[in-house]
């Protein structure tokens, strides 16, 4: 059952429009990491089971890194906020590293900056406003530095990325801002085969 | 090793003082004043090495010409040979001028390695330790045992002016195929490659020592013995992981040492630069007696501490001083012996056996790590092997009844010449050829600063979910701890926060507005010299101000709207335009005044190549430490957009004033 399931599921990543290279070691590592999150054995994933695991619950950015996976993988069905072991590989798969020769390099490197702008954009309007971006930096480093330095911090920034100065970065703003990150080697995780 | 050679000389100069003191000179009679050469000879001797040292490091960097082709270091070591062969000729007696093994490792060295500890870039270190650690002991190890059995094997085909037995030669080779730090960074610290390639030779160059020194004792032992026997080889085997794990954790405990008392002396200020100094040389020393690795101590030692003190750092000259005794112990000893086909056998197989491992390492690292190593980083670490007087001192420290040890030490100047020389002085042109990414010399902007963290933690997040271990969730995991137990313990005022460090954010957000002040500041200067001299043609205006004040005025006239905005007469807003820009120009020459208490105080990088790239090689620039910029940041941003205001061709829409 279990080996029909992967048949099944590589055989429709490879159809997918999104050509994801992951191939059957892969899926089955991650499929048992799937179950193993799936506490309750319902088959798909809850917010509660990825916020359980132990390095989001102290990771400052968690519960935003848990909302984009969710609004990424299921941006159909927004309103069920479940995750089945497909969509869960689609998301992972924008962090595969990304082969340079390959023709699909630049769709990797849009869909991982994708990842980190709705990270961001906390009501999904296509734009980062000011307040956005204070909310995530405040939950980064807030408790360091003075309120009045962090409004100087995300003024300051929003400013450099803003370009058509109208208080707020698109997804094109952003993408030309993160031009100079070497985003490709910065988002990539090796799946171990 | 070092303390067979310490003891000996110990004993030697004492007996020589000792004789310089009681030999009282019996004179006929009484002088106004003597020539007491005798008895303050030997440090003076080695204190005007030391200037002599510094004051040619200091010409080579007014010799632009030469400088562009040489590095620093071949050209002392081209002085040393020169002044060497000087000496030799006019017959001045050998013992002043030589380098001695225990001179150059216990009082030369630590002080490089400390530094050369304290300015590693921690993060690319982190995120490079695999390759580090690949490089710095397999390929250590391969390259000292290729080029070992090589030359052995090479030994039944050509006769070499000495015979040597296996052992003899694989502790040569052991000590040839050392990188070596001081030589890199005198060569690296010039040409500013980019970060991830530094971190990488950087890092093999010092924590290779575990592995060189360790061989280098274990052939030495091995050829004393008749016949070794199993138990010796596990033993040999095992002080490999003693040696070097030995000397990190000396290392750690130095630093927390150091870190805790400079923590709790902060009464006595004077106190803390000398724990800075005192103790991790104590560690080094510590290390040596215990036959630890002295330089991954010292090394971790600086590293670590890094982040707990911000002191003051002594620039150190030693590097000059090591180059220039080497080329003159070069000419001073007296038992050389040349042998072209041995000299250049082993230039040969340095250099392909180096290319040979570090390809296969590459090879192996590119399967497994994100980032790869291309094949021109590949060349740049290959080429970059360069070997420097830790090589010669552990070769002048062969025994004497080694009958190739004269073979051997003049082979291995001669290796070091040709790397400083040749290799050093073609990196280059041939980094400015392959077009290798260098240093990024632009301010980090805000964004990059900001994002990067960002970046790490989402990654961290991501590898937790899919349940792997990468490298961001071990560094967050480590900076977890890090925050929670290390620094609180460590350092003075440190509350334990949830949210995690901003420093490098902050710190980039100020250097960033302070680069703004200047601008602006050095703009309205500029505006009121020509103000000024406007005023000396025509003594009708009565404040220097006046003219950028009627140019200001008349943008706002012309921006409509403005009456309801500015509802003042012009006289008031003249004369509010006086009173603050005669605060703008207070609060400039706070600034500064603040940026120039920096400098020399606690302003400096804690990063190396960061901070050679920004004056020169050995200078120190000041660089803005958040911490004390942080409570004096004025808000400019007001300033900053008025002025945009009065340079802009478009009408601006309304303007704020700031009483």
């Amino acid at each position: 059952m279990q080996f029909l399931f992967d048949c099944d599921c590589t055989q429709e990543m490879n159809k997918s429009t999104n050509i994801i290279a992951v191939n059957r070691n892969q899926i089955v590592r991650l499929y048992s990491r799937f179950l193993s999150l799936d506490k309750k054995g319902q088959g798909f994933l809850e917010r509660e089971d990825l916020m359980n695991v132990p390095e989001l619950a102290v990771n400052p950015l968690g519960d935003r890194i848990v909302d984009a996976f969710f609004t990424l993988a299921g941006d159909e069905l927004e309103s069920e906020k479940r995750l089945n072991f497909r969509q869960f590989v689609r998301v992972l798969a924008f962090f595969q590293p990304i082969d340079r020769s390959k023709k699909n390099s630049l769709n990797g490197r849009t869909d991982k900056l994708k990842f980190a702008f709705i990270m961001y954009d906390l009501n999904k309007n296509g734009y980062i406003t000011r307040e956005e971006f204070k909310v995530i930096l405040n939950s980064m480093v807030g408790a360091n530095i003075t309120t009045d330095q962090l409004d100087k911090i995300a003024d300051r920034t929003i400013e450099e990325a803003d370009v058509d100065h109208d208080g707020r970065i698109s997804f094109d703003e952003f993408c030309k801002a993160m031009e100079k990150t070497d985003i490709e080697e910065k988002m990539s995780i090796r799946f171990l085969n | 090793m070092l303390h067979f050679l310490f003891s000996a000389l110990l004993e030697d100069q004492e007996g020589n003082r000792a004789h310089n003191l009681t030999a009282e000179y019996r004179q006929q009679r009484v002088h106004a004043a003597d020539l007491r050469w005798q008895s303050t000879s030997a440090p003076f001797i080695y204190v005007s090495w030391l200037f002599l040292a510094c004051i040619a490091k200091l010409l080579f960097t007014r010799a632009t010409s030469l400088t562009k082709i040489f590095p620093d270091s071949s050209l002392l070591i081209a002085l040393g040979l020169a002044i060497g062969s000087f000496l030799e000729q006019s017959q001045v007696s050998k013992a002043h001028f030589t380098l001695e093994s225990h001179l150059f490792f216990l009082y030369l060295l630590p002080p490089i390695i400390f530094e050369a500890g304290y300015f590693m870039p921690n993060r690319a270190f982190f995120k490079n330790w695999d390759s580090i650690l690949l490089f710095s002991v397999v390929g250590t190890l391969f390259n000292a045992l290729a080029i070992g059995f090589s030359l052995h094997f090479l030994s039944g085909f050509i006769t070499f002016a000495h015979e040597f037995t296996i052992f003899e030669i694989l502790q040569f080779s052991s000590l040839i195929s050392a990188v070596d730090p001081v030589a890199v960074i005198a060569v690296f610290e010039e040409i500013h490659v980019n970060d991830f390639i530094f971190v990488n030779i950087f890092g093999e160059a010092l924590f290779n020592d575990g592995v060189t020194v360790v061989l280098f004792n274990l052939f030495k032992q091995f050829s004393w013995l008749d016949e070794p026997q199993a138990v010796d080889y596990v033993a040999g085997t095992a002080s490999f992981f003693v040696v070097s794990i030995g000397g990190l954790i000396v290392g750690l405990l130095a630093a927390f040492l150091t870190a805790i008392l400079t923590k709790y002396s902060d009464h006595v200020l004077i106190l803390a630069p000398c724990f800075i100094m005192l103790v991790p040389y104590m560690g080094f020393l510590a290390a040596e007696t215990l036959s630890l690795s002295p330089i991954i101590a010292i090394a971790v030692c600086g590293m670590v501490m890094k982040q707990y003190i911000k002191g003051n750092m002594m620039s150190s000259s030693s590097e000059a001083v090591i180059f220039l005794f080497l080329g003159l112990s070069a000419m001073a000893k007296s038992d050389m012996q040349w042998d072209t086909a041995f000299v250049s056998l082993t230039i040969l197989l340095c250099i392909v056996v180096r290319t040979i491992g570090v390809i296969v390492q590459c090879a192996l690292l590119n399967r497994f790590r994100g980032k790869a190593f291309s094949m021109v980083d590949q060349f740049i670490l290959s080429y970059g092997g360069l070997r420097g007087a830790i090589a010669f001192g552990l070769a002048s420290s062969i025994s004497s009844s080694v009958p190739a040890k004269g073979m051997f030490l003049t082979t291995t100047i001669a290796v070091i010449c040709f790397t400083v020389f040749l290799q050093g002085s073609t990196i280059r042109p041939l980094v400015n050829y392959l077009k290798v990414e260098t240093k990024n010399p632009d301010d980090p902007t805000m964004t990059e600063a900001v994002y990067s963290k960002y970046l790490d933690y989402v990654i961290a997040g991501i590898e937790g979910i899919a349940g792997q271990k990468g490298h961001a969730s071990v560094a967050h995991g480590f900076e977890r701890f890090n925050n929670n137990v290390l620094c609180p313990i460590l350092m003075k005022n440190h509350s334990k926060t949830r949210n995690f460090d901003a420093t490098k954010i902050v710190r980039a957000y100020s250097k960033l507005t302070l680069r703004d002040a200047m601008n602006l500041s050095s703009k309205w200067q500029n505006n009121k010299i020509a103000a000024i001299s406007r005023q000396q043609q025509s003594h009708v205006l009565p404040t220097t101000l006046r003219l950028p004040f009627e140019h200001w005025l008349k943008e706002l006239k012309a921006c409509p709207g403005h009456e309801t905005a500015c509802p003042l007469s012009q006289p008031h807003m003249a004369a509010l335009f006086g009173i603050f820009s005669n605060m703008l120009d207070k609060r400039m020459k706070e600034m500064q005044d603040v940026l120039a208490s920096q400098h020399g105080d606690e302003g400096f990088c804690d990063d190396y190549n960061t901070q050679t790239q920004r004056v020169g090689p050995s200078s120190r620039a000041a660089d803005v430490d958040s911490a004390q910029v942080r409570h004096s940041i004025p808000d400019l941003s007001h300033f900053s957009s008025i002025d945009e205001r009065t340079e802009r061709e478009s009408h601006p829409k309304h303007v704020q004033f700031i009483v």
